[in-house]
């Protein structure tokens, strides 16, 4: 079955991906925030605790390596939310450390349409 | 010996013959000159004397020239028999006789060094020692000598025999003592490119041959103080000796640690082009979606182009970095049961978007009973994308592409298969090649030609086979195998707890909690 997801916090610094997935899943009906570090992610996933948290790796003041670090170390403080990470790196490297670092997924973004988004998202189990 | 020794000779000799001679017709045409001015003269004293001259001269020369030309050809030659004989050259297998007077003029303790330099590289040749006449000639401290000289050198040296026991290996060799008692090599050699493969390929259809190894680890990447290797195998038949293949190895890891580093920067840059790629084709469907209904006809076929570039781009990009990761050993599959039919569907729509903005009909023949894949979905779309785009780029305009898949045992094969203009068969056997790019490509198409060289590797590391048949004027077959998940489904689970509930995407990988959690 699939999950409801409602709200939705974009983690992203560059301006163009975040307005262009933004614009694309507001428009589908979910309540988009957006943050442009990793610092002030953190604390807003933490505080808000949306449904889904979208995640880019290379961030200003704090990767998201360590985002995710804090959000699910060793405790899990979003126990409700879904973290995807949505990056542009494909090392495999990364990808463990997403696993390892207990993200629920891991995609390129250069491969996720916002129609490609939204798509996984209602598929979210 | 490539070269034999003895024809080697036969040139010096005939060299030098022609040389003595030129040089003795020289001085008799001086001498004959200078007589015949003297005669001009008309003098008879002058006469007398210039006949005394050239007299002494012709005299000089017949009686000098044998001598210099022996004490030249002798030496000469009884070196070249001492080493025709040891390297057992086939025109002169007779060991050199020497005389009494080898002895003094030194020659006889120049042959002997030649022997004993022979014994301590190959201690059969103590066999077939110099004749008698020479006097037996016994192994000495030379090969110590050597010994130490190859312990100092930086290229490791392997001996293997032909039961394939190392009998000898310097300080600097890869190998370690093995538990058995003898000496084993620690190399890592890939598995389509190993040792064994090489040793088996030779001794069925060489005599001699040569092999070259690249990059090869002594661990696995990852592990603390590995180190990387180019090697040389030098192989030859000989059943009467004890060597049968010699690997030289140069450590190679300085060089090839700075080289990982170009291959994160290269990481670095496909990361820093995905950006603008991601903007461009992530617009390009918002427009899509938004635009699509108020458009006209030819206006919807420019943004669909744009649409195709832009997921082109994407994919070369991503071409580029799987070579690199490849190239680096970080190229790591995650395969899964995936049904064949389902990634077409996955992956079809933007093909056929490919294929219709090029006026080519892609067909897809995949039947929806195929048994299951063990397979990395996102690498598996990767080639099929890389063999499309290819048929795509040498077929003819309006040409059709069919897309087909037929179970084998324990395989499913799956074929690209186009109309166009196919290519002889003398370069089919380079296509897999990284950078190969054929006669009508370099003319006619660009590329990068690493596509099919990233198909092959994909292919490879699922264990499956990547084959191509094609008539030229007619068109091209590419074909692969892809192992039936059945076939290696208890290998696949026993090392895969860790990624159970992972629901693998062509674009990366989600969780299903509905599985995982539990």
């Amino acid at each position: 079955m699939a999950i409801p997801v409602k709200t939705i916090l974009l983690i992203e610094d560059d301006p163009f991906i975040s307005d262009m997935y933004a614009r694309s899943l507001r428009k589908a009906g979910y309540q988009v925030d957006l943050i442009s570090n990793g610092e002030d992610g953190a604390k807003t996933a933490l505080a808000k605790q949306y449904d889904l948290i979208l995640l880019d790796i290379l961030l200003p003041e704090k990767q998201g390596s360590e985002v995710l670090k804090i959000l699910r170390g060793d405790k899990d403080l979003v126990p409700n939310s879904r973290v995807l990470v949505l990056t542009n790196f494909s090392q495999d490297d990364e990808s463990r450390q997403a696993m390892q670092s207990k993200a629920d997924g891991y995609l390129i973004k250069a491969d996720i349409t916002p129609r490609k988004l939204i798509e996984i998202i209602q598929s979210l189990k | 010996m490539a070269i034999k020794i003895h024809d080697y000779f036969a040139r010096y000799r005939s060299r030098s013959i022609l040389f003595v001679t030129l040089i003795q017709l020289v001085a008799a045409a001086l001498a004959g000159g200078f007589l015949w001015l003297v005669w001009q003269q008309n003098s008879d004293g002058a006469l007398n004397f210039a006949i005394t001259v050239a007299a002494t001269v012709a005299a000089i020369n017949l009686v000098f020239t044998p001598i210099i030309w022996w004490a030249v050809n002798h030496p000469t030659r009884t070196l070249t028999q001492a080493i025709a004989h040891i390297s057992k050259d086939p025109v002169v297998t007779p060991p050199p006789k020497l005389s009494a007077s080898d002895e003094r003029t030194g020659l006889k303790a120049l042959v002997q060094t030649v022997y004993e330099l022979a014994i301590a590289t190959n201690p059969k040749t103590a066999d077939q020692t110099v004749g008698t006449n020479a006097g037996a000639v016994k192994p000495t401290a030379a090969s110590d000598f050597f010994q130490t000289v190859a312990d100092l050198t930086p290229c490791g040296i392997i001996v293997i025999n032909k039961q394939g026991t190392i009998t000898y290996a310097n300080t600097a060799a890869p190998t370690s003592p093995t538990p058995s008692g003898s000496r084993g090599i620690d190399l890592i050699f890939e598995q389509n490119n190993s040792l064994g493969a090489w040793l088996s390929d030779a001794r069925a259809n060489k005599v001699r041959d040569t092999h070259q190894w690249f990059r090869v680890g002594d661990k696995l990447p990852g592990e603390p103080d590995r180190r990387i290797f180019d090697i040389i195998g030098y192989y030859q038949k000989n059943d009467a000796s004890d060597i049968e293949v010699v690997l030289v190895t140069f450590d190679r890891t300085a060089v090839y640690i700075n080289d990982q580093e170009d291959m994160d920067f290269i990481a670095l840059a496909a990361h820093e082009l995905r950006g603008p790629i991601t903007v461009i084709r992530g617009y390009l469907d918002v427009f899509n979606q938004e635009l699509a209904p108020k458009l006209t006809a030819d206006e919807h076929m420019l943004l669909e182009r744009l649409q195709v570039s832009a997921e082109r781009l994407a994919g070369y990009v991503n071409n580029i970095l799987n070579v690199s990761r490849y190239d680096r050993h970080q190229f790591t599959l995650h395969p899964q049961e995936e049904s064949l039919p389902s990634l077409i569907q996955s992956i079809g729509p933007d093909l056929m978007l490919r294929a219709k903005t090029q006026n080519r009909s892609l067909v897809f023949k995949v039947s929806n009973d195929l048994p299951t894949i063990a397979a990395d979905s996102s690498s598996l779309g990767e080639v099929i994308t890389n063999l499309v785009d290819n048929a795509i780029k040498y077929s003819h305009d309006g040409g059709q592409i069919t897309v087909g898949a037929t179970p084998k045992e324990n395989w499913v094969e799956i074929t690209v298969q186009d109309q166009g203009i196919g290519m002889p068969s003398n370069i089919v056997g380079n296509l897999f090649t990284r950078f190969y790019r054929s006669h009508h490509s370099r003319q006619q198409v660009g590329g990068t030609g690493l596509g099919l060289y990233i198909c092959k590797t994909i292919v490879d590391a699922h264990g499956g086979s990547i084959w191509v048949r094609s008539v030229e004027g007619q068109g091209t077959t590419f074909g692969f195998t892809m192992p039936t998940y059945a076939s290696v489904a208890d290998r696949l689970q026993s090392g895969n707890n860790s990624t159970k509930g992972i629901v693998r995407r062509p674009e990366g990988w989600i969780k299903n909690h509905a599985m995982y959690r539990n």
